[in-house]
């Protein structure tokens, strides 16, 4: 009797496991992926004087993406870039570029991108919509998004994700040098990211 | 940049020179109020198209707060034509004038990190005080000096800080500043040298673009510089104090010219090492 009881038990676990196995899938709650702001950045590239194309990144991104690493649910960003923390390589230029003609930083202190779901391209790979707030103004944008890895470790789990989207800066009332020429209107996003989940996260 | 100087500079300077010179060179308008509301109407106009050229059509309510000094330049100016209608000695109207310049001030021009009480007084003080410098005759040639003087100061100092659309402003006020100068020399209009309203705009666009640029900046200016480069407005208030007051002529023109210049001349010269950075990037 002892022996059926036990079989009977570790069935009803396995049916119930098994279950588990497939359902989730669709399911199971996104975890909460914190940015590691070291190992994250946010870059812009632009046409300048139609010649070259000019490269210049953000320092200081935070944020979080909520997903879970076992279905195929797109993840969903909240993004925040300091915009003083705008670099090109050139002091100069980057006064210019925090200064009320580009990024006015004193003005609008952060970028933003809150994403609001999207559809699978592939494995690892989704194209996502959400908004983009810069210089007070919010605007829909899509990006293509892919994961660049999964690290886990029963210490802490590690993901990065890469999006990649274009937009035209005058949407946004940056208009400086359109008009002339010396700098294009679209300009290319590149944000590289990291996030981790610590233990009890 | 030297298409940007073209169109929000050059452009508007040469745009004002046509219109002064269609005010002043028939001598129908030569004494009368067109002939001082002129100098107001340069000056405003000036800033406007600056700001057009660089930035476009100005939308309201501003998209961005700096947005809102093209629309306080034309509260000025408005309030700058009333000037002129005011007898020199009516220094309450003036003062009361001076007050409605400051609320329009902070009404219209709302800057980071200041308040709109802030704003207000120190825009409101700066017209106040240039606007009693107009009170006696014989100010007009010398107002055009330094006002030339330290609008050329804060459009270089704001070079420094990256704002280039408002250095550009700064710099077509400057300019236009020094080509009305030459006109009225040219012209020889004495009402010129009798103009009412042009002091006022001339120190309420001053203390604005300085304070607008100072609130923007990132510590890349020192502050005394912002202060040396308003210098011409205190400068020249001292010259209507006392005996100073009853110095008239040419060589009293002069030497008041000389020595409210000389203020944003040394906020230039002390701060030369930056200036030549940020106009050789």
């Amino acid at each position: 009797m002892k022996i059926w009881m036990i079989a009977g038990s570790l069935t009803l676990v396995g049916l119930i496991g098994a279950t588990s196995l497939d359902e989730p899938i669709a399911s199971a709650p996104p975890e909460q992926w914190t940015l590691d702001p070291v190992h994250s950045t946010a870059m812009f590239r632009i046409h300048h004087a139609g010649a070259g194309r000019f490269w210049g990144r953000f320092n200081e991104v935070t944020g979080t993406v909520d997903w879970n690493r076992t279905n195929t649910d797109a993840p969903n960003f909240d993004v925040s870039v300091k915009a003083d923390s705008v670099d090109s390589g050139n002091e100069k230029l980057d006064g210019h570029l925090k200064a009320p003609d580009f990024f006015n930083a004193r003005e609008f202190e952060t970028i933003t991108f809150e994403s609001e779901g999207g559809t699978r391209l592939e494995d690892g790979r989704w194209r996502i919509v959400g908004d983009l707030t810069l210089l007070g103004v919010t605007k829909p944008v899509t990006a293509d998004v892919e994961i660049t890895g999964v690290m886990g470790s029963p210490v802490v789990a590690k993901a990065g994700w890469e999006a990649r989207f274009e937009i035209n800066r005058s949407d946004f009332g940056m208009d400086w040098g359109i008009d002339r020429g010396s700098l294009s209107d679209d300009v290319q996003l590149i944000i590289g990211l990291e996030g981790g989940i610590e233990p009890g996260g | 940049m030297l298409e940007s100087i073209l169109m929000s500079v050059g452009l508007p300077a040469l745009l004002m020179s046509v219109i002064v010179t269609c005010f002043w060179w028939p001598k129908a308008f030569a004494g009368g109020w067109w002939g001082r509301g002129t100098v107001v109407i340069v000056l405003v106009g000036a800033v406007t198209v600056s700001f057009i050229a660089s930035v476009g059509l100005p939308a309201w309510p501003p998209s961005q707060k700096w947005h809102g000094l093209v629309w306080f330049a034309t509260a000025l100016g408005i309030l700058g034509l009333v000037d002129t209608t005011v007898h020199r000695d009516q220094w309450a109207v003036r003062m009361f004038l001076a007050g409605l310049v400051g609320l329009s001030a902070s009404w219209l021009l709302k800057l980071p990190a200041m308040s709109q009480l802030t704003v207000g007084c120190a825009i409101g003080i700066g017209a106040f005080l240039t606007a009693m410098t107009d009170a006696r005759g014989g100010r007009g040639l010398t107002m055009l000096g330094w006002g030339w003087a330290s609008a050329a100061a804060i459009s270089m100092l704001t070079l420094v800080t990256g704002a280039i659309s408002v250095s550009l402003m700064a710099g077509a006020l400057s300019a236009t500043a020094a080509c009305v100068l030459v006109l009225a020399i040219i012209f020889r209009a004495r009402s010129v040298g009798e103009i009412g309203g042009g002091a006022l705009v001339m120190g309420g666009l001053l203390t604005a673009l300085a304070l607008t640029s100072y609130s923007y900046d990132y510590d890349t200016v020192p502050t005394w510089a912002w202060w040396l480069s308003l210098g011409s407005i205190p400068a020249v208030c001292l010259f209507e104090v006392g005996a100073f007051a009853r110095w008239q002529g040419l060589s009293a023109s002069i030497i008041r010219f000389v020595f409210a210049a000389a203020l944003p001349v040394c906020a230039i010269l002390l701060n030369w090492s930056l200036i030549e950075g940020a106009l050789s990037g």
